[in-house]
């Protein structure tokens, strides 16, 4: 959303705009970059109030809210993510989420998509991965009130979606896991194999 | 990415086509021994080994409906290492599409779950002494799990687990040298019994919990 091409993206918050080598992962050959003025107050509004929502729910989440003209009209996006690398315990994930207000008019169509990705690698390897799409139109009335409107459908949505990830590792372990292999036959017992018997016992056994 | 296919052989089973069962790009049923497609393989276990391979596989479709259930797939697969010594691979592929929730309250979405269970244990089995073997399993089971949530207002969720995770376990049995077949049937399905139930636990504890608690971290 913020890509200007060749290397170049943009921080509305500083209002620079700078050069990114993904290599070395280093910014670089800052410039002063002016956002959209028509949208500014607003995207301004909406960052302030989506910083303020990061800053209380992730532990060191970062967020940022970009302006943008599409062909469905004026856009504001804000993105949000967060990380934990934790090798010593054999696992790393990923927390992302980018919430697009599209204004038409007097309303807005807010959509959010969220994801989730989880690896963890101790005697052997697992991987989490999770979506969720959100979708919900609101009224625009001024900027502040429409910031505070947002924060509330992300506050809403992301939390529903955490508890939704809980409850569907609930799930999974309750029902799917228990319906592929049970922790012990319907007796209760293990197999006794010197009891089972075969209905048809290999009629081509030769006596050795 | 999974680790093994199924496929149909002369007499209609459905068997598993694994590395343990493969010589160049045929696999041999361990029902009716022979390769699909057709070619000339040296690789078959030995007369005697193919006795036990035939038994062995007869008492694990009886496991295989216990511990998984009818429509579950299970092979042996065994052949001859070094002298007397040999070893099996022995695959379950087992799979759930669309197990509803019980839960009242997600009932109320549409909502799907699946999954996919593939465990291969290979058992190494050496002579220690006339009437002593050494059993030494690996086991390996791969899991994958998927839910899909659809509810009215256009959410739509979708949640994907996958991954695998190892076990060993070594034991000495006795073997009864007057019914050789019978008694390392017992042993070999003994240790794969113990491995099993072993990985499965561990599986539910690491895909389940350990991933649970990390997610939880975020």
């Amino acid at each position: 959303h913020n890509d200007l091409g060749g290397g170049r993206f943009t921080d509305p918050r500083s209002k620079q705009s700078f050069k990114y080598d993904h290599l070395r992962k280093e910014a670089s050959e800052y410039q002063t970059w002016e956002p959209d003025t028509g949208m500014e107050t607003m995207r301004a509004a909406i960052e302030a109030g989506v910083t303020e929502y990061c800053l209380q729910h992730y532990r060191h989440g970062v967020s940022s809210t970009f302006s943008k003209k599409t062909e469905d009209g004026p856009t504001i996006v804000a993105c949000i993510e967060d990380h934990q690398f934790q090798p010593k315990n054999y696992w790393n994930g990923r927390w992302r989420s980018q919430w697009t207000v599209a204004m038409s008019g007097n309303q807005a169509e807010v959509t959010g998509v969220l994801k989730v990705q989880v690896h963890y690698y101790e005697d052997g390897n697992v991987q989490l991965v999770s979506s969720k799409e959100v979708k919900e139109t609101i009224s625009l009335g001024n900027e502040a009130e429409v910031a505070k409107e947002l924060v509330r459908i992300m506050e809403d949505a992301e939390t529903e979606y955490q508890t939704g990830i809980s409850e569907n590792y609930q799930t999974m372990s309750e029902t799917t896991f228990k319906a592929l292999r049970r922790q012990l036959p319907v007796t209760r017992t293990k197999i006794d194999w010197n009891k089972i018997t075969s209905y048809s016992i290999g009629k081509e056994l030769k006596s050795t | 990415d999974r680790p093994f296919t199924t496929s149909r052989d002369d007499l209609g089973n459905e068997f598993i086509e694994c590395e343990y069962n493969r010589d160049g790009k045929s696999y041999r049923s361990s029902f009716t021994n022979k390769y699909l497609p057709e070619i000339e393989s040296s690789f078959f276990p030995s007369e005697d080994l193919r006795n036990i391979e035939i038994y062995f596989n007869e008492l694990l479709q009886v496991y295989k409906k216990r511990y998984y259930d009818e429509d579950a797939i299970a092979n042996a697969y065994f052949w001859n290492t070094e002298d007397e010594n040999f070893a099996v691979a022995v695959c379950i592929k087992s799979t759930v599409i669309d197990q509803q929730a019980l839960d009242e309250e997600l009932e109320k979405k549409d909502h799907k779950t699946s999954g996919e269970w593939y465990s291969i244990s290979v058992v190494s089995c050496n002579i220690e002494t006339d009437d002593e073997w050494s059993y030494q399993c690996f086991t390996t089971a791969y899991l994958k799990m998927n839910t899909e949530n659809c509810s009215s207002n256009e959410i739509k969720e979708n949640m994907d687990i996958n991954g695998f995770n190892t076990i060993e376990i070594t034991k000495s049995k006795e073997l009864d040298t007057v019914r050789p077949i019978e008694s390392h049937t017992q042993n070999i399905g003994k240790i794969v019994e113990e491995c099993e139930n072993k990985i499965r636990n561990q599986t539910l504890e690491t895909f389940i919990t350990r991933m649970k608690d990390t997610t939880d971290e975020l």
